[in-house]
């Protein structure tokens, strides 16, 4: 596809004007006359029945304006999966944070004040913090009634599990009978957080016709207005959600819990209503990345086939369900790794424990999967003395053609791409120099193949009076850049400069539905829809036209804000011209729409029971290979360089993507080495950035995207997701080179210092 | 609590504020100044999101009282355009693609101005010390770096043209 | 979470703060640069009724040396200001070192190096370079000044012996011998906006011969109640030749004097661990820089 203008070139992103200069505003920047200043009463225990909250001397509080609970709503259970949720606990707490009430006052002092004169009577029961623990027959239950739950999927409920998902394909014990190794191992991956910078604000309008208007950074505007309209009866006519800049998702910004309890609040003190988390109630009260237990069975031939794989895999859901179901799908369904094995079976459960509710965080269930799947590809790989670059080609999906675990076929894939041109840049193998006694440096390498790509997206283009275009998607910009790649392909499909592009996004009145800024889907879903839409405007261009330029529409084209025949430039006339003359005297104004559907849900395959993964027919294949040095005395890990390969189908915006890339592979680090929440009893230790490590500039390696282009024909230009994809490999490659350097393998995340070192300890003693 | 009056200025001018003693400098150009350029991301010193310059130096303005600020000269991100003429280092962050969601990126350009007029060619090292106090989610700081040492070339550039 | 209320004074001179202190007793604190006390206020660790801001005092932010009494640097000096120093930078750089590692830019734009010693946290990372230096604190009270070493300036976490109305004033560190060198080493998982894990600062002095110790000073940070020094690690290393089995053995007495405890930051087997890894790297470290400056003096 020669001759593209805008579309794969490095652009400046369309909001960075008003970013650098601070003039974009986020949620927490926003003010109205009245505004009153929300706080949440949040469970001080992990389990108990809650007997009596006593909101009186709250209310009482001189500069109270409303208080907010459990009988304020019509207590309807719901939820993305199972509907196991509420906006405030009603009958139990289930977990330390959960909210219990809320206040809205004229300042945050007295909204603090009044949180505090609250009283809850509990009646504490036995609680349950360990999935595994949590499985046992004589477990405490999270939720009594969870047989009559309704779940958006044929749920298996049973006990504290939630979901049960299954993948069976071939005969494993066969399999294993024809293997020459069998390899057994387990790992664990622990609760990371999102850290999006800004914390979940909101702020909430009720107008006279009783409608809300709610600005909140959701990253999936239109699922949170139908669990809103869901939970509090309401009908979404009444509910309208704005974005305005949002400052980081990575799947924790769905917020519709902290926009329901300011709704609530809102239309009880009639005034407008201000909710901004703290950074504690960010870490307590949102939904970081599910921790998980992998164990993962492998059988494979001397000469280095991967010929069997079971999998089991419990998956701690927290107290509720989010997203649970469907991470652990995804977890389940990579568990086999992009790889061909004859045989496999995968058994996984997400249980539910008093911890907080995990939910979506880049990566959705693949980081958990591969950090398991890429370790045991070492370590097999370490013992059949094969390259592990070679190990993996040998084995891995080939471009077109092959078969998914469960069943479904997968084309223009650049898997092995990602591996020749990593492998090529920077070998795996231990580099001999640099070394001293006390520092090794060693190389791992990680490979990884994700879907992307989900659920339908709209799109409007206007043509305004003066020939420049307005786009309107239903698409959030959560910080990725999509604002940016959507306007991009509205300019090349309309043959103008970006600055010719107004966007209209992150409004659910005004913009056609959107599924939302998750599963790497924006730029295909919203990215398609919207240059549909483009070409519906330049055909009604084209016809408006073709009578005046006395030409064939197939002879006409659209550039620089003018329809001109081809091959005669002076036989055009101007897209203002047009704009006005179809408004006075043909049709009216020109509109211009488009819709797309990203064929998630393609049918469900008969190898998988329990939530079924809507199975994106887009791929993100993506290797990493990463140098670490280790000091040997301490533990203490250096990530030195990153080189990720990513298959990106058509690179919209380069610039963009390499940010997508180097963000990605630092949230990696910090996945691998340093993050972590620790929690004692359902309590978490460490709800700040002092105890929760987060890399900062010093900790950063020298990162090198290499961008292959294997063009997707179901994505606009050819695009692929690709927003996901950058972290999931970068944990077991960084495993591996730690293993590479210093010789222990550690199954357990993040990899401390003090892990590593013990496990040096134990081994030298070993050897003495 | 009883308010006192403070003076500051702020990018330039002169304000006079009625603070309780309990708000910090981050509340009062927020709230009371409006300059919600600053941002808050942890309000404990951790993230930087909420850097200013005050007399010069790189501060948490949600670890300073407002008090402390009487009498103080502070630069906030409002203040480093001169006009539409944007800074070199914000021309930079544009240029390098070095934002994202951008929460970050008003205290990063700030920790980035310091920086450069004390040390007009810094090191890398030199330049992720200077930031290290400012954590981004978003970039992995690659391209912010790439920023800042594009705009200290810049600003040298133009230093030796006069 | 906003700050709890409080009343605000801001002395002009350190006996009105002392008044103040003294009118409200035991419900005032002082605030030099905030930076623990915001925190631990928004957090509710701490509680206040009265803050006596001491920056506007005159005098207190200064770093000053003379070649007889030594270094003196005033209690509000910051760390950057202590990072900066070209004095410091020159004959005092374990404590240079020392403060670079603390927090970020912003942190040392605004914390002190007082207020790193009177919050006494035992991770505090001035301190155990101080204690390497054998510093003492200088304080002020209505009842008179006193000086104290600073071993008998810690009593616990968060716990110091100033009275409720005492006032640090400065820090003095004699000034070391010729040809001394010290280094600071600290242990955490980040490279910066990190709290030590384990932190050690060594000072030693070579004899003329450059491999006789002829001095030496090892204080560890993070590893006890208090940041403490380790004297029998000192002792094995004076008068003796440097050698690898001696560094081997101080560095195992250090940790032995560690008596850390096991928290979210390390278990405390690794604590004491990494107390013998740094100490054996920071004697080390120090011996080579000191014996570059026996030999440099030699051929002078
Ligand atoms: C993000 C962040 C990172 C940090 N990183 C580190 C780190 O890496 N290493 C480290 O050691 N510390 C670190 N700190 C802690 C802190 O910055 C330092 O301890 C700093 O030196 C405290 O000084 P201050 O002037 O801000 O003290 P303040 O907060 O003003 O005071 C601290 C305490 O000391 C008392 N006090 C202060 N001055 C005096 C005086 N002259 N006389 C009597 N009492 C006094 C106060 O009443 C208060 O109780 C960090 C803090 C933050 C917020
Ligand atoms: S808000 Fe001040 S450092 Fe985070
Ligand atoms: S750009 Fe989002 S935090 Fe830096």
């Amino acid at each position: 596809m020669g001759g593209l203008s805008v579309v794969g070139k490095g652009v400046a992103r369309v909001d960075a004007l008003e970013k650098v200069t601070g003039q974009a505003k986020y949620v927490m920047d926003l003010k109205l006359p009245n505004m009153l200043h929300c706080k949440v009463k949040r469970s001080s225990l992990a389990h108990a029945r809650l007997l009596k909250v006593d909101t009186s001397r709250a209310e009482r509080l001189p500069g109270v304006k409303a208080v907010a609970t459990a009988a304020d709503t019509p207590n309807i259970r719901f939820g993305f999966y199972v509907k196991d949720e509420t906006m405030f606990a009603y009958d139990k707490v289930r977990f330390i944070g959960e909210p219990v009430a809320a206040v809205a006052a004229i300042d945050e002092e007295t909204a603090e004040e009044a949180i505090e004169l609250i009283k809850v009577e509990y009646e504490e029961l036995p609680a349950v913090y360990d999935p595994l623990e949590a499985l046992s027959e004589t477990a405490p239950l999270v939720h009594e009634d969870i047989a009559s739950y309704q779940a958006g999927f044929s749920a298996v409920k049973y006990r504290n599990v939630c979901s049960h998902t299954t993948l069976k394909k071939g005969d494993v014990e066969e399999g294993f009978r024809q293997s020459d190794f069998i390899f057994e191992d387990t790992f664990k991956t622990q609760v990371v957080h999102q850290c999006s910078l800004e914390t979940h604000p909101v702020l909430a309008e009720i107008d006279g016709s009783g409608k809300a208007s709610l600005w909140g950074v959701s990253s999936m505007m239109f699922p949170a207005r139908e669990l809103l309209s869901q939970a509090l009866g309401i009908p979404m006519t009444k509910i309208r959600i704005q974005t305005v800049h949002t400052g980081g998702s990575f799947g924790g910004k769905v917020g519709y819990i902290p926009l329901g309890i300011c709704l609530l609040l809102a239309r009880k003190a009639r005034r407008p209503v201000r909710l901004v988390l703290t950074r504690q109630e960010e870490f307590i009260g949102t939904n970081p990345r599910h921790p998980s237990i992998i164990t993962l069975k492998t059988g494979v031939t001397s000469d280095g086939r991967l010929v069997s794989r079971e999998a089991r895999i419990v998956m701690d859901s927290g107290a509720c369900a989010v997203d649970g179901p469907a991470v652990m799908t995804n977890t389940a369904t990579s568990a086999p790794g992009p790889y061909n094995i004859p045989h496999v079976k995968v058994d996984a459960r997400c249980v539910y424990t008093n911890k907080q509710p995990f939910g979506a965080f880049r990566g959705y269930g693949h980081p958990q999967a591969y950090f398991a799947v890429e370790s045991q590809m070492d370590i097999i790989a370490d013992k059949l003395g094969i390259d592990p670059v070679e190990f993996r080609l040998k084995n891995c999906f080939e471009k077109d053609g092959s078969e998914l675990p469960t069943g479904h076929r997968i084309y223009h894939c650049g898997l092995k791409e990602t591996l020749v041109r990593a492998s090529a840049y920077i070998s795996s193998a231990r580099p001999a120099s640099a070394e001293n006694k006390r520092w090794r440096v060693g190389r791992g390498v990680a490979c990884m193949l994700m879907e992307s790509g989900l659920s339908g997206s709209g799109a409007f283009v206007k043509v305004n009076d003066d020939g420049t275009f307005t786009v309107i998607t239903g698409t959030v910009d959560v910080g990725q850049g999509c604002s940016t790649v959507v306007c991009q392909i509205a300019a090349e499909e309309l043959g103008v400069d970006l600055a010719d592009i107004s966007l209209i996004a992150g409004d659910t009145d005004t913009g056609p539905y959107d599924f939302g800024s998750c599963a790497s889907r924006v730029t295909r879903a919203a990215g398609h829809a919207v240059r549909l839409a483009a070409a519906d405007v330049k055909k009604q261009l084209f016809e408006l036209a073709c009578d005046r330029l006395e030409a064939n529409i197939e002879d006409l084209e659209l550039r620089d804000k003018k329809v001109s025949v081809t091959g005669s430039p002076f036989k055009s006339i101007s897209v203002a011209e047009l704009a006005t003359m179809s408004i006075f005297e043909r049709s009216g104004p020109i509109l211009g729409r488009g819709a797309f559907l990203d064929k998630g849900g393609v049918p469900l395959s008969e190898r998988v029971s329990g939530y079924a993964k809507s199975e994106g027919p887009s791929l993100q294949p993506a290797t990493v290979i990463a140098e670490v040095t280790v000091d040997t005395e301490t533990g203490r890990v250096r990530v030195l360089r990153c080189v990720e390969s990513q298959d990106v189908g058509r690179c919209i915006n380069p610039a963009t993507m390499e940010g997508q890339i180097h963000g990605g592979v630092v949230q990696g680090i910090g996945y691998a080495l340093t993050e972590e929440t620790l929690f004692e009893n359902g309590r978490i230790l460490n709800p700040s950035f002092v105890d929760y490590k987060m890399a900062t500039a010093l900790d950063t390696p020298q990162i090198v995207p290499l961008i292959v282009e294997e063009l997707d024909p179901t994505g606009p230009y050819g695009a692929k997701g690709a927003g996901e994809a950058p972290i999931v490999p970068v944990a077991p490659a960084i495993a591996n080179a730690i293993y590479n350097a210093v010789g222990v393998r550690i199954k357990e995340l993040p990899i401390t210092g003090e892990k590593i070192f013990m496990a040096m300890k134990k081994s030298q003693g070993g050897k003495e | 609590m009883t308010t006192e009056l403070i003076s500051l200025v702020v990018n330039g001018e002169a304000h006079q504020v009625l603070v309780k003693p309990n708000w910090t400098l981050l509340d009062v150009l927020r709230d009371e100044l409006n300059l919600t350029g600053t941002k808050r991301g942890c309000d404990t010193g951790c993230c930087g999101a909420c850097t200013v310059i005050v007399d010069g130096k790189t501060v948490n303005s949600c670890l300073m009282l407002a008090m402390k600020a009487d009498g103080r000269n502070i630069l906030t991100i409002e203040g480093l355009a001169r006009g539409d003429k944007l800074h070199p280092i914000q021309e930079a962050f544009i240029e390098k693609g070095a934002l994202q969601c951008g929460f970050c990126t008003p205290g990063m350009v700030l920790s980035a101005k310091a920086l450069l007029d004390e040390n007009p060619s810094p090191t890398e090292e030199d330049i992720k010390t200077a930031i290290a106090g400012n954590l981004c989610r978003c970039t992995g700081y690659i391209q912010i770096i790439e920023a800042i040492q594009a705009a200290a070339r810049n600003l040298a550039g133009s230093a030796s043209r006069r | 979470m906003s700050l709890p209320k409080f009343a605000y004074f801001v002395p002009a001179t350190i006996e009105e703060a002392c008044r103040l202190l003294r009118q409200h007793n035991g419900r005032a604190k002082i605030i030099a640069g905030g930076t623990d006390l915001i925190v631990s206020m928004r957090e509710r660790l701490i509680a206040a009724e009265y803050l006596v801001d001491i920056t506007r005092i005159p005098g207190l932010d200064s770093i000053g040396h003379d070649a007889h009494s030594g270094l003196n640097i005033g209690a509000l000096c910051t760390h950057g200001q202590i990072e900066s120093s070209r004095l410091i930078r020159q004959r005092f750089a374990v404590l240079a070192q020392a403060a670079h590692t603390i927090g970020a830019v912003q942190v040392r734009n605004l914390g002190t190096i007082g207020g790193n010693l009177c919050h006494a946290a035992p991770s505090a990372d001035s301190a155990p370079a101080l204690l390497a230096l054998d510093a003492r604190a200088r304080t002020f009270s209505l009842q008179g000044g006193r000086i104290l070493g600073l071993e008998d300036f810690f009593t616990g976490p968060g716990g110091t012996a100033l009275k409720p109305d005492e006032i640090l004033t400065a820090i003095e560190v004699p000034n070391p011998p010729a040809g001394y060198a010290g280094i600071y080493l600290k242990h955490s998982p980040r490279q910066a906006m990190d709290l030590a894990v384990v932190g050690v600062a060594v000072v030693l002095c070579l004899a003329e011969d450059g491999l006789t110790c002829s001095d030496a000073r090892i204080a560890l940070g993070a590893v006890a109640p208090t940041p403490i020094r380790a004297r029998q690690a000192e002792g094995l290393l004076r008068g003796k030749k440097l050698d690898d089995d001696v560094i081997k053995e101080s560095a195992r007495a250090a940790a032995e004097a560690a008596r850390p405890i096991s928290d979210i930051r390390g278990s405390a087997e690794y604590r004491k661990e990494i107390v013998a890894v740094l100490t054996g790297r920071g004697i080390e470290q120090a011996m080579r820089e000191a014996r570059q400056k026996v030999r440099r003096k030699g051929k002078s």
